[in-house]
């Protein structure tokens, strides 16, 4: 008996449509015709029912032998009447269906979903063929015609009577039953996807445009390109492992091994780490900019620039912009700006020094910054209060990455403590960072104490001084972090504090009064909540909230200086993409603070005032003024790409000054275009272009003395600035990039001192000027080997005091700064780096006698018992170019996970005095040159594990 | 003020005290014409009052020894040729220099003593002298002396400061000019010219200021303000102290001497090396370098509790600030240790360092020597000796 051949695997569309199930639908008593069975399990269970037939149609047979009309599953069996005297009766046996076969369920009345049971009249010669099948009673719908055509393919064993084969006709019901079917499963995936992320470790900011090479388990290879966020995609991968290569110069390799499973998308995300000495690197310049000009130095670049001590602020000055500050001063002087015209912020928090006392290094250590972010001007809105130049410092997350034995990340393996040692001639620093018992969350810590006690302290007892408090600095940072993939919850408590006090002897002969106790300290803290996330895939929140406490004390002899405030900072900027190409950044960005300042002193000399004297000759004023400084603002700026090539930045601020009264609006718009495009999968070798632009306004409230009512003029206006700028960067190589940008900014409304109606010098808005200059920068990106640049700015800064007034150079012009420096890994773990730097020199003015023969050069000022200078023409008289040269060599050694550093700063190597200024005898009649540091060795040791 | 400015102050003070600029002559030598200091026998007046200036003063390109000849009264005739030089190292005259006087200028606008120029120039427009042709012989009060008028209904105006006193301000210009006292032009209003009309410079000609300050009287008329100017009880060199020895000058005993024709040094006074043997000295070859001359010590007598208390300052911020004080030494040869001493500090108080060191020059010969103190309320005082270096 041969089982029911399985129905074909088309799929019957029943009422309830398709379905993937295998359903077998079985009736009591007999065969039932399925709208399809394809399952192993439908066709033995067909064979069971055909048996259970079997078994049940017999039985029917049997009872029909009693000359009832057998009925069910086997068909009715309709025995022809007997005609001869009974006799002794024959043994019939009625045919038996050996083979079925499955009709073809009608078309329409599937369609329909229409069900029908034909009753067959089928006749079965001696061999159990089937030679005629009739209907009685057709019923239609195609119903009649499958039943027959399959009912002819029906093979019987034969009817028997008393074992001898004879012809039959049986009746037989075909039953058409629609069943709930499953559609047919698709086909099993026979392939799977794998996806990704690049990042940059610890700053998770996404690799753009960098190669992925997928090598699969046959050794195909695949390479794609990220895209803008850092994502590659690829699809239809044969199972198995892949392994993901990703090579990107001045980075460790990435060689992962992900399975791909059919049907299953495997997503990974892959961090970056550069080729450094296992500290974490700085974001890299392809993230999109808001500002024209955004020149980021890398963590490489600023451990490794000689003359600098490895301190990250002081990289600054090395680049196209940036003028040289006099001697060792920490000054940032920006394409022409007073330094006080320049801002610095710690991740949008304002911090009131950035440099210790000397300005021998920054109050925040290099080992814990993430990036430096300069923007020489026309910066985005979302920066304010100022008309120089902006310094974003980030605070890096802590590092929690193991390291494998040879120092190399291991990037299977997390939450490992890292520690740092580092001493030299200056200051010596511990550092620790690792996990905390939290899951998620990781800490930092690290402390900075000044080892200079040792040298200034006799230097200062040397001059005559009596040292009371021996000068040291502290810095100090405690930072405890939360990252996922989508968010960054930072807690950070930093601070510093310089203090020194000593009492001058031998007061300073041109102005006794500079003598006696002098006392000098800062401190300052900062509690700050940083907070980053993205909302959605469209809306981004980043939030910084800080408070804190400032406070500047400064005494000598007769005069002082007390400032205390408690700054509270809030900035809050929310960032929406209405659709590719429109994102919308909209910010708070409040300052509250609290102040309670005492001054004691002179009214300070001016430019354009004659100096009225020194200290000694005149009484001082004192002021104690208490109240709350309050600068609200709030800022727009849409990020627009109209096209693939373009990106337009326009955006409105609008500031608020309590102290001023005064309320401005700055709209500002920059752009940058893509003339060529830069390499992607399709053009490994084609180097970007991007012209680059913008226009802006800038306001910067007036300092705090010049609008007091004891020492200033009440009521002043913000200084205004408009900043213009245009440029072009141009990729030379895949490491040389070359920078050229005009620069123009007007000012007005600068605050200045005239005589007013009554004949007095009082502070006044009529003040004007400009700064005009081109910077070039050719910057070779740093790879496993080499970094460098070539910066030269050409500039002019030009100032006039009032309408009437004639123009004069400004204090801070420099025409020429050159500055070239690289740094090269010779191997075995030697570095070795070199800066060279040619500077215009500064602007002094000379005395009266020096522009004027006739003239005496000074005045007696006989209640101080010395001289006071006669000034000729302001700012007249500019100093020789000044040129060092720094070098600086490395060398480090990997014990293990321990990596252990030594290294020689050498600043102005071949002891090039540069003339800082002019130096006078008693009476102004005799100059000299005032000459700089000289040679300044600094020998270092640093351990990190 | 934002902190960075004084930040850069005090380190100013620093890299300056670490001696980068090159060494020039030190203000401590007196080798050409220099002015010592102004003092005002009272140095906060009341309206009305007689403000009397003397004026101490030096030619210091005249040696010594010419000017111990004019201790026997001899303080006319013409000496030198008026260029500077110096005369015959004895018996002969000196060059004569001249000083003039120039007063009357109150309350300025803003305190400055550029703001006198407008009232002068409107003084001389009011007296008809609408231009001066430059190098035109001015006529001014001369001699070592002056005395300003402080007019009885002189304004006083209220400070800025609204806890400050009302006062006033008066300015009185000086110069001291080895030649002729001219009308100057726009950029400078006096000149000093030598016998040859040539301009002469800031070695043989010092023009100054000095100011006074002059506040209301109590109820009874007597000064609000103390203001005294330093006293001493005179200089010890070495062990000795020389003052009560007869051997140091002060006040206008140092003064030079003055007639109709002009001013010449002061008499140097003979060393008597017996009563006083701390100021006889051998010379020293090194001419005064301090790393390898013997050092004489030398400071002032004095009596921290005779320093005054700044008490404007303190009526009017509740403070307990003195006098901010200092010490000036001067020689006409040889070197000090340190030309200027914190005497004592506003708000430290008495500094007992306040001493030096002498270093005898390389020539023997006679050398004069002041010592003069100033307070920062516009005291000044002095005490004079003369060493004998053999």
């Amino acid at each position: 008996m041969s089982e029911p051949r399985p129905a074909t695997k088309e799929a019957v569309r029943g009422r309830e449509g398709a379905r993937t199930r295998t359903p077998l639908w079985m009736k009591r008593g007999g065969i039932r015709r399925e709208g399809w069975m394809d399952s192993r399990l439908g066709a033995v269970a067909g064979v069971g029912v055909l048996a259970a037939g079997i078994v049940f149609g017999s039985a029917r047979v049997a009872r029909a032998q009693d000359g009832s009309v057998p009925r069910g599953n086997s068909g009715a069996v309709i025995k022809p009447p007997a005609e001869e005297p009974p006799a002794p009766k024959p043994v019939i046996k009625d045919p038996v269906l050996l083979d079925f076969v499955n009709a073809t369920y009608p078309p329409e009345a599937i369609k329909e979903g229409l069900e029908a049971t034909v009753v067959l009249k089928i006749t079965i010669d001696r061999e159990g063929h089937v030679t005629k099948v009739e209907i009685p009673a057709p019923v239609g719908h195609g119903f009649d015609e499958a039943a027959r055509a399959a009912a002819l393919q029906f093979r019987f064993e034969p009817a028997t009577r008393d074992g001898k084969a004879i012809p039959a006709i049986v009746r037989y019901p075909y039953h058409f039953t629609l069943t709930p079917v499953e559609a047919a499963p698709p086909p099993p995936p026979t392939t799977g996807i794998l996806s990704g992320r690049l990042r940059l470790a610890e700053t998770d900011a996404p690799l753009v445009g960098e190669p992925v090479m997928l090598v699969g388990p046959d050794g195909s290879a695949r390479q794609v390109t990220t895209d803008q966020d850092g994502r590659w995609h690829v699809e239809n991968l044969p199972p198995g492992s892949y392994h993901v290569k990703i090579v990107v110069q001045g980075f460790e390799d990435i060689d992962s091994v992900e399975e791909v499973a059919a049907g299953e998308e495997t997503a990974v995300t892959l961090r970056m780490r550069p080729q450094t000495e296992g500290i974490e690197v700085i974001v890299g310049g392809e993230r999109p900019a808001r500002e024209v000009t955004r020149r980021t130095v890398e963590r490489r670049e600023i451990e490794r620039i000689p003359g600098t001590n490895g301190d990250a602020l002081r990289s600054l000055q090395s680049l196209p912009g940036v003028g040289r500050p006099p001697g060792l001063a920490g000054l940032l002087i920006v394409r022409g700006s007073a330094p006080q015209d320049s801002v610095t912020f710690v991740d949008g928090t304002g911090v009131p020094l950035i440099y210790h006392f000397l300005g021998l290094t920054s109050v925040l250590p290099t080992e814990l910054l993430d990036r430096i972010d300069f923007y020489p001007g026309n910066f985005s809105a979302r920066f304010g209060r100022a008309m120089g130049g902006v310094v974003d410092v980030g605070l890096r997350s802590p590092n929690t990455q193991c390291v494998q034995d040879n120092g190399k990340p291991d990037p299977r393996k997390h939450n490992c403590f890292h520690g740092l040692l580092q001493a030299d001639f200056i200051d010596a620093r511990v550092m620790l960072e690792g996990p905390l018992p939290i899951k998620g969350w990781s800490f930092l810590a690290a402390g900075r104490k000044s080892l200079i006690n040792s040298w200034l302290k006799p230097a200062l007892e040397a001059t005559g001084a009596s040292v009371t408090t021996a000068p040291v600095y502290y810095d100090y940072q405690l930072i405890a972090e939360h990252k996922t993939e989508h968010a960054r919850t930072s807690l950070r408590f930093y601070g510093s504090d310089d203090r020194v006090a000593f009492i001058i002897n031998d007061p300073f002969v041109q102005d006794p009064a500079l003598g006696g106790s002098l006392r000098y300290g800062t401190s300052f803290y900062r509690a700050q909540l940083f907070y980053q996330t993205d909302l959605s895939s469209k809306a981004t929140l980043t939030a910084n909230l800080s408070a804190g406490k400032d406070a500047i004390n400064f005494s000598v002899g007769n005069v002082r200086f007390d400032i205390k405030t408690v700054p509270i900072d809030w900035r809050y900027e929310l960032g929406y993409t209405f659709t590719k190409g429109v994102k919308l950044s909209s910010g708070l960005d409040f300052e509250l603070a609290p102040f309670d300042v005492q001054v004691r002193a002179p009214d300070p000399p001016r430019p354009g005032e004659p100096d009225p004297g020194p200290y000694a000759a005149r009484p001082p004023r004192e002021v104690h003024t208490k109240g709350m400084g309050f600068r609200p603002a709030w800022y727009g700026e849409f990020e627009l790409e109209p096209i693939d090539r373009l990106r337009l930045v326009p955006g409105l601020r609008a500031d608020f000054a309590r102290d001023t009264g005064h309320g401005e609006l700055a709209p500002r718009i920059s752009g940058r275009y893509d003339f060529v495009k830069g390499s992607d999968a399709e053009h490994p070798h084609r180097r970007r272009t991007t012209l680059k632009g913008g226009a802006g306004v800038y306001y910067q409230p007036p300092q705090f003395q010049e609008t007091d009512a004891i020492f200033g003029t009440p009521g002043l206006y913000s200084n205004r600035a408009l900043h213009y700028s245009v440029g072009v960067e141009q990729e030379l190589t895949r490491h040389v990039d070359l920078s050229l940008e005009g620069f123009y900014k007007n000012l007005t409304d600068l605050v200045a001192r005239g005589v007013n109606d009554q004949g007095a010098y009082t502070y006044n808005n009529l003040g004007t000027g400009y700064v005009i200059g081109g910077e070039t920068l050719i910057r070779y990106k740093p790879d496993e080997h080499f970094f460098g640049w070539i910066a030269y700015t050409l500039s002019r800064s030009v100032r006039r005091d009032g309408p009437d007034l004639p123009r004069y150079l400004f204090q801070y012009d420099q025409t020429h700064n050159l500055t070239v420096l690289g740094s090269y890994r010779l191997g075995r773990g030697w570095e070795f780096g070199a800066r060279f730097s040619l500077v215009s020199g500064p602007l002094d003015t000379p005395t009266l006698m020096q522009s004027y023969p006739g003239a005496l050069p000074a005045l007696y000022a006989s209640d101080a018992g010395t001289y006071a200078k006669l000034d000729g023409t302001p700012f007249s008289r500019r100093l020789p170019l000044t040129h060092t040269l720094d070098i600086r060599i490395d060398k480090h050694w990997q014990v293990k996970k321990v990596r252990i550093s030594t290294y020689l700063d050498v600043k102005n190597v071949y002891n090039h005095a540069s003339v800082e200024g002019f130096t006078y005898n008693y009476n102004f009649s005799q100059t000299g040159y005032q000459k700089g540091v000289p040679i300044i060795p600094s020998l270092g040791f640093r351990m990190e594990i | 003020m934002k902190a960075r400015r004084f930040g850069t102050l005090a380190w100013l003070c620093a890299v300056s005290a670490f001696g980068c600029a090159p060494s020039m002559e030190p203000p401590t030598k007196i080798q050409t014409l220099r002015i010592l200091g102004v003092q005002k026998d009272k140095p906060y007046a009341l309206p009305g009052d007689e403000v009397r200036l003397t004026m101490l003063w030096h030619d210091g390109s005249i040696p010594v020894a010419q000017d111990m000849g004019n201790g026997d009264g001899d303080d006319g005739g013409n000496g030198g040729d008026g260029s500077g030089n110096g005369g015959d190292g004895g018996g002969g005259r000196q060059r004569e220099v001249r000083i003039g006087w120039l007063g009357g200028c109150f309350n300025p606008p803003g305190d400055t003593y550029s703001g006198c120029y407008q009232q002068f120039a409107a003084a001389l427009a009011a007296n008809g002298a609408q231009t001066i042709v430059e190098g035109t012989p001015l006529s001014l009060p001369s001699g070592s002396k002056f005395t300003l008028q402080i007019p009885p209904d002189a304004a006083l105006h209220p400070s800025q400061d609204p806890k400050l006193p009302r006062y006033g301000l008066s300015y009185v210009f000086f110069a001291l000019c080895a030649g002729k006292i001219v009308a100057g032009d726009e950029h400078f209003p006096i000149h000093c010219h030598d016998a040859y009309e040539r301009e002469l410079g800031p070695d043989d000609f010092v023009f100054g200021y000095s100011s006074i300050y002059f506040f209301a009287p109590q109820a009874d008329g007597s000064p609000r303000y103390s203001n005294a100017n330093p006293v001493n009880d005179g200089l010890l060199f070495g062990p000795d102290q020389v003052t009560e020895k007869g051997a140091t000058c002060s006040g206008d005993e140092c003064l030079g001497k003055c007639d109709d024709t002009g001013c010449v040094n002061a008499p140097a006074p003979e060393v008597n090396c017996t009563a006083t043997p701390t100021l006889c000295m051998s010379p020293c070859a090194d001419d005064g370098d301090p790393t390898k001359c013997p050092p004489h010590d030398l400071r002032l007598d004095i009596d921290p509790t005779t320093f005054e208390k700044d008490q404007v300052t303190n009526d009017a911020y509740g403070r307990d600030y003195g006098e901010q004080m200092w010490i000036d030494y001067y020689a006409t040869a040889g070197k000090f240790h340190s030309a200027t001493k914190l005497l004592n500090d506003a708000t430290t108080g008495y500094n007992r360092v306040n001493g030096t060191q002498y270093y005898a020059p390389r020539t023997p010969g006679p050398v004069r020597l002041w010592v003069v103190t100033h307070d920062n309320r516009g005291g000044v005082s002095w005490v004079g000796t003369t060493l004998k270096i053999q």
